[in-house]
């Protein structure tokens, strides 16, 4: 029997557009109770519809805020750049900018990643495993622990920053927070390896409580501030002008001699 | 005399010698694309050295010139063809239609994560159709994308298997040396039976995906823009057609209204009235 398709109405909780009328937000007028938030608790409050302090907005703020890095030579920048330098438009750049930022070596992978590490060992502490026979079985499956270690530089400045600001607004008795320090203690003492930036985000995140969707939802923007100048800049450079390569720029590392197309 | 600041292994420019930015010469593998290709080859035998490092063969290329013909309009009703449908109908740029396409055709539902586990699926079985099942794996560990929800190669709801997809398969099936096709083919309905669910166009992809011997991440970017030039088309289509033309579910349900609670009173500002 075929089943009946209700093509002319919508079902929904998180809201909907009255045109010429209003807008409702989970449940709220946008304008009317909404009205007065700044656009980042919006966009926080619409990923989990609850309230936050001041001083949990303040460290969710810091996130975004301290790895914002305007360097056009960081990976999604440099498409910014790109796109700026041919005068292809700043949405398009920006889309696709933040669509690379879903990647494995940095980015929603690694985050996604190394919340998890931390739920997963989280779940064994309760069940009373110690924490060096959890990491050494994680070690044994996985090979790596996102949220330590970093390309490039061992040390990652935006570490101590981090702690900083957790500690001045009080959220460095959370109890991921403490198991990624655990963890780094582990890694540091075993494998060398210093904790990056990511372990203190995924914590935090955690400690508030996010789910891990809710978390990848909040992360989208978090390089995002870093990525903007990076156009604007090169539209005011000369077209074509960023890193315009010559000819003999590329390499060629293939071991075949020009050869003939077999003719049929 | 630049520093190297890229490396390739299939793509060889020779420089023109009148302007460092010039290339006299494109080699790729080694064939010269332009000077000799251009003359006796065709786009599928350069699409085709690309992926292979290799002139394709005859089998090779009808295979993979029917799943391009077969992958290039899923039609408007596709979810990847109506993302770039929106992109179309709001005056979005070229651009951004495919990008929205490219979006929709990346996951678990017709995607390119549907593909990845159903070509994970063929290269851990044998020859024997139990074996050959797809097995759910839950992930233990979270990614990206969630788990599956249907049975990836299959229909979600549907329990026959759509008469174009047979058809291609058919046709797919008449070339030689396509062992996975074959296969696919032979098997169908026992497949389709055991499942309770019809195959899908994603399945004969991923076995010819197989028979050409490309690595998954190949088989993801192929099929990725071998959707493409339906979404194209059917974005520039709903832009001809306009937005009144455009489907707006003209009710909404909303659960938790507060209710209208009035626009402030603004001086000197009033609806201007209809003519």
């Amino acid at each position: 029997m075929q089943q009946t398709l209700d093509l002319e109405s919508y079902s929904t909780e998180i809201g909907a557009a009255f045109l010429g009328e209003r807008a409702v937000y989970r449940g709220k007028d946008l304008h009317h109770e909404l009205g007065d938030k700044t656009w980042f608790e919006l966009l926080i409050f619409g990923i989990k519809a609850r309230k936050y302090s001041l001083k949990e907005v303040k460290i969710l703020n810091y996130i975004w805020l301290s790895t914002s890095y305007p360097d056009p030579r960081i990976w999604p920048n440099q498409v910014m750049a790109l796109a700026g330098s041919v005068r292809a438009s700043i949405c398009l750049a920006n889309s696709a900018a933040m669509a690379l930022t879903e990647a494995t070596i940095y980015g929603q992978t690694a985050f996604t990643k190394g919340f998890d590490l931390f739920k997963r060992v989280n779940i064994r502490l309760k069940q009373g495993k110690l924490l060096d026979e959890i990491l050494k079985q994680e070690i044994k499956e996985n090979n790596i622990l996102y949220g330590y270690g970093r390309p490039i530089s061992a040390t990652d400045e935006r570490v101590p920053h981090f702690m900083k600001k957790v500690s001045d607004l009080g959220f460095k008795s959370g109890k991921y927070y403490k198991i990624a320090f655990d963890i780094g203690d582990y890694l540091k003492r075993n494998k060398g390896l210093e904790m990056n930036i990511s372990a203190l985000y995924n914590a935090i995140c955690a400690d508030l409580g996010f789910t891990l969707l809710e978390y990848q939802a909040f992360m989208i923007h978090c390089f995002n501030a870093g990525m903007l100048p990076c156009y604007l800049e090169a539209r005011d450079n000369a077209e074509g002008d960023f890193f315009n390569l010559p000819v003999s720029a590329v390499k060629y590392l293939g071991n075949h001699l020009p050869r003939s197309w077999p003719k049929v | 005399m630049s520093e190297v600041y890229l490396k390739s292994y299939s793509w060889n420019e020779i420089t023109d010698p009148q302007d460092q930015y010039q290339t006299k010469k494109h080699l790729c593998h080694g064939y010269d694309v332009y000077g000799d290709m251009l003359s006796y080859a065709d786009l599928t035998d350069l699409k085709l050295l690309l992926l292979l490092g290799k002139p394709p063969s005859l089998d090779e290329k009808k295979i993979f010139n029917v799943l391009e013909f077969c992958l290039a309009n899923a039609g408007p009703r596709d979810f990847s063809v109506r993302a770039a449908m929106n992109a179309g109908v709001g005056g979005s740029s070229p651009a951004a239609a495919l990008m929205a396409s490219l979006a929709v055709s990346s996951g678990n539902l017709s995607g390119i994560n549907e593909l990845k586990s159903l070509i994970e699926s063929w290269q851990q079985a044998d020859e024997k159709i139990e074996s050959w099942i797809w097995l759910e794996n839950k992930k233990t560990q979270a990614e990206i994308l969630p788990d599956f929800e249907h049975i990836p190669g299959f229909e979600i709801k549907s329990k026959v298997t759509p008469l174009p997809v047979l058809q291609s398969l058919k046709v797919l099936s008449s070339v030689k040396n396509t062992t996975k096709i074959q296969y696919l083919y032979d098997h169908h309905l026992a497949l389709t039976q055991y499942h309770q669910k019809g195959l899908t166009m994603i399945s004969v992809a991923a076995c010819v995906y197989l028979d050409l011997g490309l690595s998954i991440e190949q088989a993801q970017y192929h099929y990725l823009q071998a959707k493409l030039v339906g979404a194209a088309h059917h974005a520039i289509e709903q832009k001809s057609l306009g937005w009144k033309n455009f489907p707006f579910a003209k009710k909404i349900n909303l659960k938790n209204d507060p209710g209208f609670k009035g626009l402030p009173e603004i001086e000197g500002l009033k609806p201007c009235s209809k003519p």
